[in-house]
């Protein structure tokens, strides 16, 4: 039912008006005046209000104007007494819907007119809702549809990075633009897998993003990586569940924050978080554009991870193939390590690195292949690595590290006599330090300062701003051997890919170090063989030389003797002769020693060469017999010879022989007693698959001791010496003879017994004829 | 009357080759090395040379070298005289047509013999 509010200063026409109203069902609130007219207007609430014109103190113009301005906008009727057209505008005007004279008998047709406009304004209102409506609908589907095409442009942007830093940023960037806001962060879940930092920002401050830690749970980021899914806050300074990021919103000037997790296989890794300076109640469509956004760049970042772990492979493969063929190849030990160490330095970005290896026997490090990007660090670090840095010596004092720590001492400390105190040096117990150059695993500090049984190396790395620090032992077998160290000057990670890199390369190089080290020792051993050949060649040529000098000078007294003694230099008394007798004897005797030193020289020096022919050693045999029979009867000794008749002729030197022959011979007349015989025998003997011929020489005196045997065939063994000085032999005889019959590819033997005698003998191989080949073919039906 | 030349270094050698050859009545011409024996034998041309192999400024062999292939004197008969008496030592003699090698210390009679025998005595 509609509430109508009458307002005329006429009683009685108020009277009439409301009676006429109420019979038609309108209800109405009737009031004189304009004051008590806006009483009633801010007291209730009516449809419509049927204002007379002439109100006493205000023109109904006025009063409408009145109610508009209080913020009233209920629709008002003006009613005139007087109808004219000029109060008709003036009505219209002023605001009012419409306008009735009181004419005669108007009240009767006022109700329905009343109930028209009230129900034409009702309609009015209700067309005007729905157009605001539209029209808000058509701005939200061009919003929306704005809203997608950004989403569609950002993902084509975040997926056009290949590497992640781009992803990262580009991630950034379009979700600020994407949300029409001013600030925005990547967030990467840290090491420890409990907090976040920010991996890359947009307006906000450099050292807010550097050092923002936000614990998994706590904040917007930190409650959206722990739920899986985005928090909205309108207002981060009012709102009690974060007011311990309050203050850190007033200093970057944000308000409103919007976080989305970034879910990689279910995971949440990190996140991305809008900041709006003003308090901003997030839409839910802003919100699940956010997360949409968050779902590409995930799918972005990890293609870019993708292919950023497979550029930074093959860049590793490729290090490492240079490496490893470096290694391998490099004849020059030092120079592939140090090539080693410059690619390693590359491929992590390290200040400075060096191979350090432990001379097995002192126990000292030496550094090889120090390298660094920086020449100046490069010789400063070479400096400390000479100096017997490393220089172990735990056998003597059990303190693994006092070396080490001594040498990173000032070396003015060092000179003040501190290290002859019997006072251990070192205060701190050696059970809290580690040695990386004793691991045997791979071993990686992050920080060397926040690393305290590191402490040796705090002033290095004070001294050169170094950070990390990777130990890597080269163990070939099962000793290490030494280390690989590489320097950093910032803190940073190594991923499983890199340690199995250093580990790869430690390998090789501990390897190739190993096989240095043993091409050291063959080059040296076959150094010393050169030099032991060298030696004996020029012992050999000094006998020769000896030799030769000693045959001129004898040659002259040899020579003259004999002139004298054949008479040519007329007649030699007796004695004179006896006396040249001796001299020529001893001359003699001289000039066999010295053959014979030139014999075992050109034999030692493998330059005795061999005239062979087919030789009977049958008739060697008798022409030695013959030549020697007169020394032979002087002591009245028979040689007898027994011959075998058709021996096999051997492949061999006559003379050689013959000399093997007469040193047999001369032997037994040395040897053998006065007025025994000598026996002689050439006989074939057939062995396994070789035919022989064999030659023995018996004589009948004191025999040979047995320990004695063994030595027979040595250079410059004799039995006795006052004997063989009265025999007057050289020493060399048999070891010659030995020599020669090994030549022909024979052997020498002898056998003895003291108190009877004893048998040398010789045996050669015997030549395989033409006839016999043949024989041999037939016999075995070949 | 033959006519030999003895070329060594070593003067009482060379004393005792001279003194025995000329008791044979032969004509004896020396000289102390390789040089000097070369212009000896061209001037005196020799029915056969003594000659020794370590010799000063010429050796032996080299002095043979040039003997070959000097006009005149070229075919002239030569003796080793010496103490080197390795295997390479004469087979090099060889390989320069030389006559015969005696090694030191030789008997002094070995040396009319050898000589009787180039001489065709």
């Amino acid at each position: 039912m509609s509430h109508l509010l009458l307002v005329d200063d006429n009683a009685d026409h108020l009277f009439l008006t409301r009676r006429a109203l109420r019979g038609a069902g309108i209800e109405t609130t009737g009031v004189q005046t304009a004051e008590a007219a806006i009483e009633a207007i801010q007291q209730q609430r009516f449809d419509m209000i049927l204002l007379d014109h002439n109100l006493p103190g205000m023109k109904g113009a006025q009063l409408i104007a009145s109610i508009r301005a209080r913020g009233f906008d209920t629709p008002v009727v003006m009613v005139t007494g007087g109808g004219s057209e000029q109060l008709a505008v003036d009505a219209l005007k002023s605001g009012a819907l419409d306008y009735i004279v009181k004419t005669e008998g108007y009240l009767t047709s006022l109700a329905p007119r009343i109930q028209r406009a009230i129900s034409q304004h009702q309609l009015e209102i209700e067309n005007r809702k729905l157009e605001s409506e539209r029209q808000a609908a058509v701005a939200e589907a061009n919003e929306h549809a704005r809203r997608l095409k950004a989403l569609q442009q950002a993902s084509v942007r975040i997926n056009g990075s290949l590497r992640p830093r781009d992803v990262r940023t580009q991630a950034v960037n379009q979700a600020a633009a994407l949300l029409d806001t001013d600030m925005a962060a990547f967030f990467l879940l840290r090491e420890d897998g409990l907090s976040l930092q920010i991996a890359a920002s947009c307006n906000l401050s450099v050292s807010y993003a550097d050092t923002l830690r936000v614990k998994v749970g706590e904040g917007a980021i930190g409650r959206a990586v722990l739920q899986g899914e985005p928090i909205a806050l309108t207002d981060a300074i009012t709102d009690e569940r974060f007011k311990d990021f309050a203050e850190a919103a007033r200093r970057e000037g944000y308000r409103a924050v919007l976080a989305a997790p970034l879910l990689m296989r279910g995971d949440a890794q990190g996140g991305i978080t809008v900041y709006d300076r003003e308090p901003r109640a997030w839409k839910s469509e802003e919100i699940a554009l956010l997360q949409t956004l968050a779902q590409n760049v995930v799918v972005a970042y990890e293609n870019a991870q993708l292919y950023d772990r497979l550029r930074s492979r093959v860049t590793e493969l490729t290090t490492l193939n240079r490496i490893v063929t470096s290694l391998t190849t490099s004849s020059d030990l030092g120079a592939a390590l140090e090539t080693v160490v410059s690619h390693l330095l590359q491929l992590f970005g390290a200040a400075s690195g060096a191979i350090l290896l432990r001379d097995p026997f002192t126990r000292a490090y030496r550094a090889l292949g120090v390298g660094s990007a920086d020449n100046q660090l490069r010789d400063a670090l070479g400096e400390i690595y000479q100096a017997d840095r490393y220089h172990q010596n735990n056998r003597q004092n059990g303190h693994r590290n006092d070396d080490l720590s001594e040498s990173l001492a000032p070396k003015d400390d060092r000179q003040n006599g501190h290290q002859n105190d019997d006072l251990p040096r070192d205060a701190s117990p050696a059970e809290s330090r580690f040695n990386p150059l004793e691991d045997r695993e791979l071993r990686f500090v992050p920080d060397i300062l926040f690393e305290t049984s590191l402490s040796d190396y705090h002033e290095l790395a004070n001294t050169f701003g170094f950070r990390a620090l990777c130990s890597v032992p080269l163990i070939p077998q099962e000793e290490p051997i030494g280390a690989l160290q590489l320097f950093f000057k910032r803190r940073r990670r190594l991923d499983q890919q890199e340690r199995e890199l250093l580990e790869t390369v430690a390998n090789a190089a501990a390897v190739a170090v190993q096989r240095g080290l043993l091409q050291d020792s063959l080059l040296r051993q076959e150094a010393e063989r050169l030099a032991l050949i060298e030696s004996s060649r020029l012992k050999t040529e000094f006998i020769s030389t000896v030799s030769h000098e000693l045959r001129t000078p004898l040659a002259s007294i040899e020579g003259y003797v004999k002139l004298i003694l054949a008479g040519h230099c007329g007649p030699v008394a007796a004695l004179q002769e006896e006396f040249l007798q001796t001299v020529d004897r001893n001359s003699r005797r001289l000039s066999s020693l010295v053959d014979d030193l030139l014999d075992v020289s050109r034999i030692e020096s493998g330059t005795l060469a061999l005239e062979r022919e087919p030789v009977d050693l049958g008739a060697v045999v008798a022409e030695c017999v013959q030549m020697i029979a007169p020394q032979a009867e002087a002591r009245r000794m028979e040689i007898r010879q027994r011959i075998q008749p058709d021996l096999p002729t051997v492949s061999g030197d006559f003379r050689r022989l013959g000399e093997v022959v007469t040193n047999y011979l001369s032997n037994a007349i040395k040897y053998g007693t006065e007025g025994t015989p000598i026996e002689v025998s050439v006989e074939r003997e057939d062995a396994v698959e070789l035919r022989l011929v064999v030659v023995r020489v018996r004589d009948y005196g004191i025999g040979i001791a047995p320990e004695e045997m063994p030595n027979l065939f040595r250079k410059f063994y004799r039995v006795d010496n006052s004997s063989t000085r009265l025999a007057g032999g050289t020493g060399l005889g048999l070891a010659i003879a030995k020599h020669l019959v090994e030549l022909h590819g024979g052997k020498v033997w002898a056998e003895s017994e003291p108190g009877i005698g004893s048998v040398f003998s010789f045996s050669i191989p015997a030549c395989v004829t033409r006839t016999e080949v043949d024989q041999h073919a037939e016999d075995t039906g070949y | 009357m033959p006519k030999i030349l003895v070329i060594d270094d070593e003067v009482d050698l060379l004393q005792l080759v001279k003194f025995r050859l000329e008791q044979e009545g032969w004509e004896v011409v020396t000289a102390q090395d390789g040089i000097a024996g070369l212009d000896a034998a061209v001037e005196s041309q020799p029915d056969l040379i003594f000659l020794d192999i370590m010799m000063p400024q010429m050796d032996g062999f080299a002095f043979v070298e040039r003997l070959r292939t000097t006009r005149g004197v070229h075919r002239t008969p030569v003796v080793m005289l010496t103490a080197k008496s390795t295997a390479m030592d004469i087979q090099r003699a060889r390989d320069l047509y030389v006559q015969n090698y005696i090694t030191k210390p030789f008997d002094p009679e070995k040396l009319v013999t050898t000589a009787k025998k180039l001489l065709k005595l």
